[in-house]
């Protein structure tokens, strides 16, 4: 046992290939195993579905990586204030919580995001829908130009969601994406990826006010809302402290934004390069719900998702130490032929279709359903109201990021 | 080994061999038994997990505790939720499960 060491020229995991197309990228390192050392990232790489799998849902991987965050973002982030604010939220992150604590918290915030309660949502996720694609239509025919459907469609679709859900007023709600986007930005700025995290501190200070100020509201008065539901939860007599309610609030109108954002989009784009899958969702043929499962497998939005190794222990072959690093690329495992048949084929009736867009283990996406939800409405609605939409860019360009497969823009004409 | 029957969405039964302290969720999906999902990996998570247990093994199996966290699970799953719902991560076999019979839940998201 020991370790198997990616050779130099294929350890650029922001190559033009590797974001061009990493599900090709990635087959050349699970060609090598499934689990083999980047030297460049110091870090171990899983792209085989299986040991991805046993990674995420045993006992040998930790999330607890916030502390390891701190000095990152003392480092980076413009000075300790926005060091400690943005340390502040993300530590009472549920993502980054261990059991007991994490089991506790999630025990407290499942009940609104389970299938069932998601589904009895469907009427309004169908409302929220039509009217944007009404707005989208009008945005067309008043424009001679194209529209971006990543912006204008896909970005708007998880915002207006959300903040139905949590009872957010209608005027309120474009701010809610507008602070999405700049949250992202504080968060990949203080990691280092982006520069604009200075201006985009306020929009989490603002973003913190308008949630604390919602949240003292629904105390007064209860509603049916998400916010309301997390106030009022118990779990053996306990419910969320202040600081954990507030940051959950966050989390959920920034989790599920970039993410369903680049599901829909990637969704769209995909569409636009495959005619027979085309011509199903305009037709009505295709399942919505098996559809909108293998878009999730074949261009999903995660492309990786971090941890750290939490005890020494071997796995297809490579004897891992605890405190090394870990990347599990679901973009790979949801391209693993050991796990699907013809696996680079987009098959929307493909089933079963077992991926890991959603991850797997406890942190497992909380907002799945409500993902799946608008997925199932927002694609095959937008085939059958425009249903000659065509890409007008020859290549639209990825986002050269980690953890996100998503596209700089999508410009179409829809009309 | 015990064996469970698993029928599945389309009515198709799985008989599979089901090793003494693994889950009835986990029985199925490591070997592909159509209809179950679960995703989060047996940690009572996701509700995905879905079964009916046939009536004639509801006492052998026992229900999920009554005011325990399976039980407000159950409660979240897609499929409708009958007295013979348990959610498969929570169900381990053992040696009196032999011949269990089970229907995969119709939906699971």
């Amino acid at each position: 046992m020991g370790r198997t060491v990616l050779p130099a020229h294929m350890t650029d995991l922001l190559s033009a290939s590797a974001v061009k197309d990493p599900y090709s990228y990635f087959s050349r390192y699970r060609e090598i195993s499934p689990v083999v050392w980047n030297p460049q990232w110091k870090g171990w790489i899983f792209t085989g579905m299986e040991t991805l799998r046993e990674g995420l849902a045993g006992d040998t991987m930790t999330n607890d990586r916030i502390t390891r965050f701190e000095s990152q973002l003392s480092s980076r982030a413009g000075g300790d204030d926005n060091a400690d604010i943005i340390y502040r939220m993300m530590s009472q992150w549920i993502v980054y919580a261990t059991p007991p604590r994490h089991t506790h918290m999630r025990r407290l915030m499942a009940a609104p995001f389970g299938p069932r309660a998601v589904k009895e949502q469907k009427a309004q996720v169908q409302t929220v829908i039509a009217d944007l694609l009404d707005a989208v239509e009008q945005k067309a025919r008043d424009s001679s130009g194209p529209i971006d459907l990543l912006r204008e469609y896909a970005a708007q679709v998880p915002a207006r969601v959300i903040g139905r859900l949590m009872g957010v007023p209608e005027q309120d709600v474009p701010q809610l994406g507008h602070w999405s986007e700049e949250l992202t930005l504080l968060i990949l700025g203080a990691l280092g990826a982006d520069d604009r995290h200075a201006r985009a501190k306020s929009a989490l200070v603002e973003l913190e006010n308008y949630v604390r100020e919602m949240v003292a509201i629904r105390r007064r008065q209860p509603g049916d809302d998400v916010v309301s539901q997390w106030i009022m939860a118990r779990n053996d007599g306990v419910g969320l402290t202040e600081d954990e309610l507030i940051s959950s609030c966050i989390l959920a109108i920034f989790g599920g934004h970039e993410t369903t954002m680049n599901l829909i989009a990637n969704a769209l784009f995909t569409i636009s390069e495959h005619p027979a899958a085309r011509q199903a969702l305009i037709e009505g043929s295709a399942d919505p719900a098996l559809a909108t499962e293998e878009f999730l497998r074949f261009c999903g939005p995660t492309r990786t998702i971090l941890r750290d190794v939490a005890k020494d222990h071997e796995v297809a072959g490579q004897s891992l130490r605890a405190g090394e690093r870990a990347l599990f690329v679901l973009a790979a495992a949801n391209h693993d032929p050991q796990a699907f048949p013809d696996p680079d084929t987009l098959k929307l009736d493909r089933t079963p279709n077992r991926h890991v867009s959603f991850g797997t283990g406890i942190h497992q996406c909380l907002g799945a359903p409500l993902a799946r939800l608008e997925a199932q409405v927002a694609i095959p609605e937008f085939l059958k109201r425009f249903p000659n939409y065509r890409i007008s860019i020859a290549e639209p360009e990825w986002q050269p990021l980690l953890m996100t497969r998503g596209l700089k823009a999508l410009p179409a004409m829809v009309l | 080994m015990p064996k469970v029957i698993y029928q599945d969405p389309a009515g198709v039964d799985h008989e599979i061999a089901v090793p003494i302290g693994q889950s009835l969720m986990e029985g199925a999906v490591r070997h592909g038994v159509p209809g179950l999902l679960g995703e989060c990996g047996g940690n009572l998570s996701c509700a995905t997990c879905h079964v009916y247990i046939d009536d004639a093994w509801r006492e052998r199996v026992g229900a999920a505790e009554a005011g325990g966290f399976e039980d407000s699970m159950l409660e979240n799953v897609s499929a409708p939720r009958l007295p013979s719902s348990r959610l498969s991560c929570q169900v381990p076999l053992s040696a009196e499960l032999d011949g269990l019979r089970v229907r995969v839940a119709p939906v699971q998201t």
